[in-house]
Formats: structure tokens, sequence, C-alpha cells
């Protein structure tokens, strides 16, 4: 191999190497935004979300608990507790592209906090029995200045 | 014989065709992606960090493909059976490669990326118990230890 040719081969590993660690340090810092929040000094409002074959059951601070829809209102964070009853279900907003595991016994949690009004869909991600594909649930973000 | 130096030559007008086929390539990737841009991604800081993600993803990514299959396709035309003469002669082996220059950059990236990421986990990054102090401790240990290794 020429001189050229190898400075190319250690410029080429050098790059990707410089180039996945920034990717893998820019996903951890937003990882950690997502898991933990940047919310926190807004007090966010905790939903807490049940999965079960083949429902996916929110439960709001007032203790109303609404099947297969969720409703937010537009700027505002929440904190969304993500669990499940039976098997493991995954909390999917396709919108968002975010996803959660839910798993029986345990609880996840994220931070949510949608800008843009309207209705968009909430899907089971991860296989949990014949009815799986009827597993879908809505996101309504409703205007700022509305009730939510 | 027909190696790099005794082989046929590329001409100054052979590197702008092969530069224009690595473009042409990034650029065919770019369009076909939509330059990156997820369009069903709401407005949101959640998605605005994986539209971020994926944008930085998906150019490297171009990039990637351009070089490799610009200079795939550009290469396979250019030296195409016919268009070279025929090897004569015995093949020169090859020379070994410096695996120390090649490994030396990837063991400090590396090494640096697990320290940080580790000292973020465990939180003794920037505390008042020193953390940048013994981050930097451990870090030169590190680098000792990597070429002692090499």
């Amino acid at each position: 191999m020429t001189e050229i040719g190898r400075y190319a081969e250690i410029a080429t590993i050098v790059f990707a190497v410089a180039s996945l660690t920034f990717l893998g340090l820019l996903s951890y810092h937003y990882y950690l935004n997502i898991y933990y929040g940047t919310y926190e000094h807004q007090d966010p409002t905790v939903i807490k979300v049940i999965g079960k074959q083949y429902v996916w059951l929110f439960q709001y601070p007032n203790g109303t608990t609404v099947p297969d829809k969720l409703v937010l209102q537009a700027g505002k964070p929440y904190e969304i507790l993500v669990t499940s009853d039976d098997v493991i279900h995954a909390l999917y907003f396709v919108n968002l592209g975010y996803k959660l595991e839910a798993i029986p016994g345990y609880t996840y949690h994220m931070y949510i906090e949608v800008n843009q009004p309207g209705t968009y869909p909430i899907y089971c991600a991860e296989f949990c029995g014949p009815g799986h594909y009827t597993m879908k649930g809505i996101l309504i973000v409703t205007p700022s200045n509305s009730s939510g | 014989m027909i190696d790099v130096e005794n082989g046929p030559k590329l001409k100054p007008f052979d590197y702008v065709l092969w530069f224009f086929t690595i473009m042409l390539f990034f650029a065919v990737f770019m369009v076909v992606g939509d330059f990156g841009n997820l369009g069903y991604i709401v407005s949101s800081p959640t998605g605005d960090y994986v539209q971020q993600l994926w944008g930085i993803t998906y150019f490297l990514a171009a990039i990637l493909f351009g070089v490799f299959m610009g200079s795939l396709v550009y290469l396979a035309v250019k030296f195409r059976a016919g268009a070279v003469p025929q090897a004569v002669g015995q093949i020169r082996p090859a020379q070994p490669t410096d695996y120390g220059k090649v490994a030396l950059p990837i063991l400090i990236i590396v090494g640096a990326v697990f320290e940080f990421v580790m000292a973020q986990a465990l939180g003794t990054l920037g505390t008042n118990s020193g953390g940048v102090y013994s981050w930097l401790a451990r870090w030169t240990w590190n680098i000792s230890a990597g070429c002692c290794i090499l």
C-alpha cells in the first residue's frame, strides 16, 4: 500500500470513529433529556398508562381512566408512567418518533411535550397476542388556550 | 507487472469524473431520502431530537454511500475487462500494514468516550469531590496503559 493509501485508510477510520462518537454523545444527551426530563421546573402533569390485552388505559391525575384516548394540551409538559397488567406491550407514539416498553411489574417513565395541536395515532409496538393489531389509541393534542 | 506504480494512471480529468460520480451518488441518496427529513414527526422536543439525530445520521450515510458506491461504480467502469492491458510477470508481495498507526487513535478515542460516558452515568464529572481531576487522572493512566499495550 502506498503512503497516500495508508493515510487515506487511517483518515477513513478516524472519520468514522469521530462521527459515531459525536452521534453517540448527542444521542446520550438527548436520551437523558427524554428520560430525566428538562421540564422539572414546570411541574409536569403525571399520567399513568396501563397496557392490557388489547387496550391502553390512560389514568389522569383526577382519577379518570380513559381507554385508548390520551388528551394533552399543546406546549405543556407531561410525565407518562407506563406499565402493563398482563404481557409485554410497547407504547408507540409514531409522530413523536418515540416508544416505551410496558412490562408487568415495572413502571417506566418519559417526559412528553407536543407543540403542534392535532390527532395522532398510538400503537402497541410489541407483539402481545392474537389481537395485537387492534391495540390502537389516539393522542389528541388540544390548542394551548383550551382546557386539556 | 501491473500495480499502483506500473499500472494505468488516472489523468486529472479522470479524478474529476471520479469526484463527480461520488457527488452524483451522494445527491441521489439525499434526494431519495428527502434529505433526511422525517415529514411525519410533529413539533415536540422528543420529535426534534429524533429529527436531528436522523438528519445527521442520514447525511453521514449519504457521504458513505457516495464515496463507496461512487468509487465502486466509477472504478469498475474505468478498469473494466478489456480496458486495461493484461497483467504479466510476478505479483509483488503486499507490504505489511503498521496497525499501530491505526489502533492508537482508535484506542484513545474509544477510551475517551467510555470514560466520559461512565463519568456521566456515575455522576462524578464536575462534582465537588474532584470529579474532573480524578477523571483526568484516570485518563492519564489509560493513555499510558494504551501505549504500553501497543
